[in-house]
Parts: structure tokens; sequence; C-alpha cells
């Protein structure tokens, strides 16, 4: 079994590519479209690992992850922020809410790839 | 799979036209959070996903547009309308810059005017100058250097749940990574607590990655752990060589020779074996694919394969529908039970994905709307009036072939109402309304049809003019009586303009008839009322889709009529000579009387009328009236084709379809067989 990951993004064409990258690498991927769409794809399925954006509508990647620390079938996979903010402040807020790791857009494919073997 | 480079160009258009929309928006509103935050996440989404696919000028160009507004969002800049004028034009700009990832000269001097523009409207004081925060591109080539690095981790890392190894192994991943441990920390094993972290670290790190990157990858234990970063001033290639000699890869001659060849670093890692052959095909295909938009034309091609594909898709659910519906036929006349099990199995099925592909192919119609609000202020500014566009029914969904359509007509007519309709703020004081005009723009849905209305609150329309161009233009014999209304729609004819001063923006007296004619070709009609000094409004009512609709299958002798199923209202039975029947046009029905054409008389089909007639009671536009037919067969599913040029203008006909049995059907336009039963009975309107 491949393993399985959420990539969350509310740009299309940057799930496209995240999900393209890490489809080549033989992973399976789920797309959601901003942190509600996440949670929603959270508790009806069991992923190894998530990939969210932070600046999102409905629902940011930083809320998404204090969401997903009080669900009890998520609260332990490891979220990676994929985002163009790269500001000192908003990484801490991220660490603080649990996330595993930070890369920052525009992203090298390879990057993000050994960033996911890493956390996986 | 749709090329991603066409994603981003089809997302970067939806954003810039929500950008537009959040932009009007706030030049009413402009305190209101919400939507400045749209505007907001318009303009980053915009900037990481060009960034993403080497659009480099934009994704800079967006990035100041960003900042700027960034104080919007802070509260420290006031959303101005001049500020405004300016996000708009910057918005236009970032269209343009979608063509080209690498834009020419002067484009980009277009962007720094723009952007010029944009700082004089940052006053100084507020929290430091734009052109300050300019980053640098990231497209100049970033060189390869290495840092020296000390690392050490705090004692209580692992309790922390920080582990080493993730971090070192990310450490690696940015290059040619040289690690060595320091043991000196352990304590005596007596002492030893195996939870705690004695070790210290020396690393070499040769890599592209800046210095900001390497902290990235301490980001989560930098609070805790000593990292100290310097680095390395040797010259890349030397540095590689001299490695590459020190590891015994290659001998002095070699090298040389080797940085003769200038060689791509991948090849260096790959012939040091510190990266897999893998690893730098992926990290080449990697650049492959950040190569790729600048090779790639307009991805405007690609939008339009899309819906290619999707009318194709209709195509065949249509042929699909029609083969289906032969199945039952069989089925029906084969009387063998498992057949019609598996007909019945099927026609849910088809039904099914009959609506899914109808559903694909609804788009609200808000998108359009969003497009009409800056034409809308773009025109009020230039001609000095006042006007405010509101619109209700943004939601309201519509077949994406009949919205691509229309937008020209809708154009036209919006143009009309702000040039003829609206007065200028002074007339419109004198007449004693209020200075701002408005414009409404509504969708709705309305028995299987979409009925958009275009109202301003203008001067009207002058009957008496429009009565008097018709009658020079030889449209209208002089002193001919015709109802009002119908002397208003006077101006859908050919070649009739009110206006007596052609303007740039209404244009030259094309039009309205233009625009009747292209909403006519969507099987739609438009109609106008007005009313004078109060306004004038235009009705298009329009169907929701082209291609497929829902009809009641009925029959005059051998020849079978499909009438649309949404204007159907109920069925009745009448008898030769019997009480229902008043008159050679009339019926009596629910103690009320009810005109009805015959189906027979209207196509003159051959044949006796059966003692027993059907009537099916139809709702139009111009009120209720029966079709009598001679049997009623029942519900059908009905892809519609064109009856082709020679029939096209036939009254009361729409299109065709193909029955199960491969013989045709009509399909009945009940608004127009109104039309022409008003004319045969001379009534001015049905009631």
């Amino acid at each position: 079994m491949s393993k399985e990951i959420l990539v969350v993004d509310d740009s299309a064409s940057i799930r496209q590519v995240v999900s393209m990258t890490l489809q080549d690498a033989g992973y399976r991927v789920t797309e959601a479209k901003d942190g509600v769409d996440a949670l929603g794809k959270l508790r009806g399925q069991k992923f190894n690992l998530i990939v969210s954006d932070v600046n999102m509508p409905n629902m940011d990647g930083i809320s998404l992850l204090r969401e997903i620390k009080k669900l009890d079938s998520a609260k332990f996979t490891p979220v990676l922020m994929l985002t163009t903010e790269s500001e000192e402040s908003k990484k801490m807020e991220g660490k603080q809410a649990g996330a595993k790791a930070w890369l920052v857009k525009p992203f090298k494919p390879a990057l993000l790839l050994s960033a996911v073997a890493k956390l996986i | 799979m749709v090329d991603p480079l066409a994603t981003f160009k089809e997302e970067a258009r939806e954003h810039l036209v929500a950008l537009e929309d959040a932009l009007l928006e706030l030049d009413e509103n402009p305190t209101d959070e919400e939507v400045i935050n749209t505007a907001f996440r318009s303009m980053h989404t915009i900037k990481g996903a060009a960034g993403m696919f080497g659009y480099q000028a934009l994704s800079d160009f967006t990035h100041h547009l960003e900042t700027v507004f960034d104080k919007c969002r802070k509260g420290e800049l006031l959303v101005s309308p001049g500020l405004i004028s300016t996000i708009l034009k910057a918005k236009d700009y970032i269209h343009s810059l979608l063509a080209d990832p690498d834009p020419a000269p002067e484009l980009l001097e277009q962007g720094n005017q723009i952007l010029q523009e944009l700082h004089d409207q940052v006053p100084v004081g507020a929290s430091g100058e734009p052109s300050e925060q300019q980053v640098t591109p990231k497209s100049s080539p970033a060189s390869v250097k290495t840092y020296r690095l000390a690392i050490r981790p705090h004692a209580g890392t692992f309790k922390d749940g920080f582990d080493l190894l993730p971090v070192l192994r990310e450490l690696s991943g940015l290059g040619e990574f040289k690690l060595s441990a320091n043991t000196g920390g352990l304590p005596d094993w007596e002492h030893f607590e195996p939870d705690q972290c004695y070790l210290t670290f020396q690393a070499l790190l040769t890599t592209k990655a800046s210095a900001d990157d390497i902290d990235d990858v301490f980001i989560f234990v930098q609070d805790d752990w000593q990292v100290e970063l310097s680095e390395s001033s040797v010259d890349e290639d030397a540095m590689l060589g001299d490695i590459l000699v020190d590891r015994g890869v290659i001998k002095p001659e070699q090298l040389r020779e080797t940085l003769e060849d200038r060689p791509k670093l991948g090849q260096i890692l790959q012939t040091k074996g510190v990266a897999e052959s893998a690893e730098v095909e992926r990290a080449l295909a990697e650049q492959e694919l950040m190569r790729e938009p600048t090779k790639s034309k307009e991805a405007e091609e690609s939008i339009k394969v899309a819906s290619s594909k999707l009318d194709a898709l209709m195509d065949l659910v249509g042929e699909l529908v029609i083969v289906q519906a032969r199945m039952a036929q069989l089925a029906k006349d084969r009387d063998d039970p498992d057949i019609e099990v598996v007909s019945e199995e099927m026609e849910r099925l088809t039904t099914y994905l009959r609506d899914q592909t109808l559903e694909i192919r609804m788009v609200p119609i808000g998108v359009t709307f969003g497009r009409y609000r800056r034409l809308v202020r773009d025109l009020s500014v230039e001609l000095g009036k006042q006007i405010k566009l509101n619109t209700t029914g943004a939601d309201t969904e519509l077949d994406k072939m009949v919205i691509d359509r229309l937008a020209d007509p809708m154009l036209h007519l919006i143009r009309n109402s702000i040039d003829h309709g609206i007065e200028a703020p002074e007339e419109r004081e004198a007449a004693g309304k209020s200075p701002h005009g408005t414009v409404h723009l509504s969708a709705e849905h309305d028995k299987g049809a979409v009925l958009i209305r275009i109202r301003d609150d203008g001067r009207g329309i002058d009957a008496a003019r429009v009565r008097r161009k018709a009658e020079e233009r030889g449209l209208l014999s002089a002193g001919e009586k015709i109802p009002r209304d119908e002397l208003l729609q006077m101006i859908f004819q050919p070649g009739f303009s009110t206006a007596e001063q052609v303007s740039d923006i209404s244009g030259r007296g094309v039009g309205m008839d233009v625009v009747k004619r292209s909403i006519e070709a969507l099987r739609g009609s438009v109609r106008m009322r007005s009313e004078e000094g109060e306004g004038t409004e235009f009705e298009i009512s329009l169907p929701m889709t082209l291609a497929i609709i829902e009809g009641l299958m009925v029959a005059v002798e051998k020849e079978k009529y499909v009438i649309p199923l949404a204007v159907v209202e109920e069925c009745i039975e009448v008898s030769q000579g019997g009480e229902e029947q008043q008159s050679e046009h009339l019926i009596k029905n629910r103690g009320a009387l009810l005109p009805f054409v015959r189906l027979r008389d209207q196509f003159v089909v051959d044949g006796n009328r059966p003692n027993i007639e059907q009537v099916v009671v139809v709702n139009t536009k111009s009120g209720a009236f029966g079709v009598a037919v001679d049997e009623v067969i029942g519900q059908y599913q009905t892809v519609i084709k064109k009856l082709g040029k020679l029939y096209e203008r036939t009254e009361g006909i729409t299109g065709a379809t193909i029955l199960g049995d491969g013989g045709v059907a009509l399909i009945l336009d009940t608004d127009r067989l109104a039309s022409s039963l008003n004319q045969h009975s001379g009534s001015e309107a049905l009631t």
C-alpha cells in the first residue's frame, strides 16, 4: 500500500503541481481546497501526511492545524506547511499549532519530496 | 490530464475576476474587512502560483501590490477610490502579463509606472516605504556556496519530541553535506541518561540554498538548539573539485579537464555518488518543469479544449439518450421482462449521466455580472454620470455556453442603459430623482427558463419618438394602430436606432436587432418594457440548457410533437360538441375561458379530428393557452437537434428530435405559438 497524503491548498494550480510531484514519487494524493474541506476529508479517512497551505479562505492552515489536533483520528498525523509565508512569527505560530515542517513556496519538488520522505 | 500551466492561467484569471469584484465592492464599502481579505487572498494566490510557474515578473509585480494592499488589510491605509483605480489598472496589467512569462521590456516599463502610481498613493509615514520592501528576484541563478555549521542540540531535545535525525537529513537534502559528530559531551556510562542528548555536530554544507533556507531547517528547534552558521569563502568550482580529489573520486588532471568541460552540477554530484542518479534525474525533471512555462504559448487553447471536450461529452450523452429511448421502445415491443429490467436500469443511469453532464456545464451567472460592474464604473466616470450597479440572483446557474454567448448582448444592453437610459445628475435632479442612477441586473429561474432582467431608472423610452422613427423607416405605416407594448419592441427591428447622436459608447445603430438575434440563437427571447420618466427594463428569457429538455410527447395522426414539460400545466379531454367547447378557439377550463390552438390546423395535418381531443394546457409569457392534439403519449426526454437553415424560421417550432423508432418529432415553441394564436384571433393579449 502506498502512503496517502492530503494536499490542502486553495490554489488549484498549486494543488495540481504538488499532487503531481507526490504522485510521481509513488504517493497517493487526496486534494482539499481549504481547511473546512480538509477537515471533512480527515473525518472520513486516515492519511499518512498532510501538506497544507496557510493563507486560505474559509479556514486557514493554522486554524486547520489546531482543528486537526482535536481529531482523534488525525492528531498524530504529521503536517507539513507549504506556503508563501516566510515570516518568522507565522512560522512560530505554525510550530506552536503543531506543524512538523515549513516549506516556502515556490518550492522545489525535490525538496518537497525529501521533506515528505522524512515525515512519513 | 490538464496541463498545470493551463490550470494556473485559468485560476489566475478567476482570481483576477474575484479581485476586480472585490475592488468594485470596496468602491462602495471601503472598510468591508471580508472583501479586503478576499482581494488580498486573490493577489496572494496569484503571486504564489506565478512564482511556482516561472512567471517571475508577474510574481514580483503582484508582490508589490500585495505589500501595499496588506496595509489596507491591517488598517494602515485607507482604500481610496484613487487606490482602487490604480489597483484595477494593476489587475489589467497582471492579466496582460499572463500571456508570457518573460514580458517585453515595454510591458515591464508599464508595470513600473503602475507601481510608481501605487507607491505615490501610500503616505510616506505609513510604516515603511513599499519600495524598500522589494525582494530580490529569485530568478537569478543561485550560486553554490559552502557553509560551516556548528550544531548544539538542546540536552532535552528528545523529551521535547524533536529528533536529531530528521533535521540532519533535511540538511543533507540541501546539497552536499559532511557531518562529524562530537561525542566529547558523553558522560560516564553510570551517569548516562538515555533520554538526554549529549551530541554536538560540525558540518560542512555545500549547497545552492541560501542561509535563510538553511535557517528554515532549524525553524522548530531554533529556540533551544544553538546553531552557528557561517559562509565558507571558497571558490565554487575549486571547492567541489577539491572535495572530489580529496575523496579520491577523480585525479587532479581529471578535475582540470572537468573544469574545462564545465559539466552540469548534477553530473558532478552523480559522479561523486553524493546523489543517486534517480535523485539527479528528478531534480533535472524539476528543472524542466520550471522551464516549461517559458516554452509554451497562450494557454487560451487549453480552456477551449476543455469546453470542446465538454461539448463532445454532451453530444455523446445526447446520442446515448436517443439510443436509450430506442432500447426502451424495443423492450416494450418485445414484451420481454428481462430486457425491460435492463432498459429501465439503463434509463435510470442515462438520466443520471445526463443530469451530471448538464450540471458540469452549469455556471453561476454572477461571473459575468462581475464583468459588468467594471463596465458600469468605467462608463459612468467617462460620461460624468453617477451610476450604481445592483445585482440579484448572481448564483442562478446557466449553461456555460449560454453565458458565454450572452456576454455581448448583455454588454450592449447595459451600455444602452447607461448611455441613453440614465440621465446626467443635473437632469435627474431637475426631474426630482436622486442624482444617482441605478442599473439593476437580476437573474432568476422561471419554469425551466432563466429570466435575466436589466433595469435602469433612467428617462425611459419615448413611445412617440419610437413611432416617428418606425414610420420614418417604413417599419410601420403612418397612423397604424399598434399596442404600445408592441410598438416598443420595434426597437429590435434591424436598422432601428433612437439615438440622435451616435456616441462611442453604445455604437452606431447596429445593436438592438443584433442583440435580439443573438438571444434568439440561444432559443431565448428578449422584450423591452419602458415607462417614460421611470426607466426601462429588458427581459431576456433563456432556456437553462441548449441540448436536452424533458418533454411531453403528443401525436396528431401519425405525426409526433414534443412540448417542453416545463411549460405544461395539465392535460384535459375535450369531446366534440361537449360543454367544455365554447367556440372554435375557446374552451372552458376550471370555470375560465381558455384559448386554444389545434395543432392539426396549425401544421395542416390531413385526416379527421377524433371525437375526443386532448388539450395540453401550457403556460407562456403571454398567459395560458391550450394545445389540442389527438393523443398524449407521455413524458419524453428530448435531445434537441436544429432543424437546419431552411426551417429555422418556422413559426412555433424550435427544433426536432429523433425518436426511438428512428422517426422525427418536432419540438414546439409555445411562446411563438401563443403569439401566432394572438394574431389569428386578433385579440391583444391572452388571459
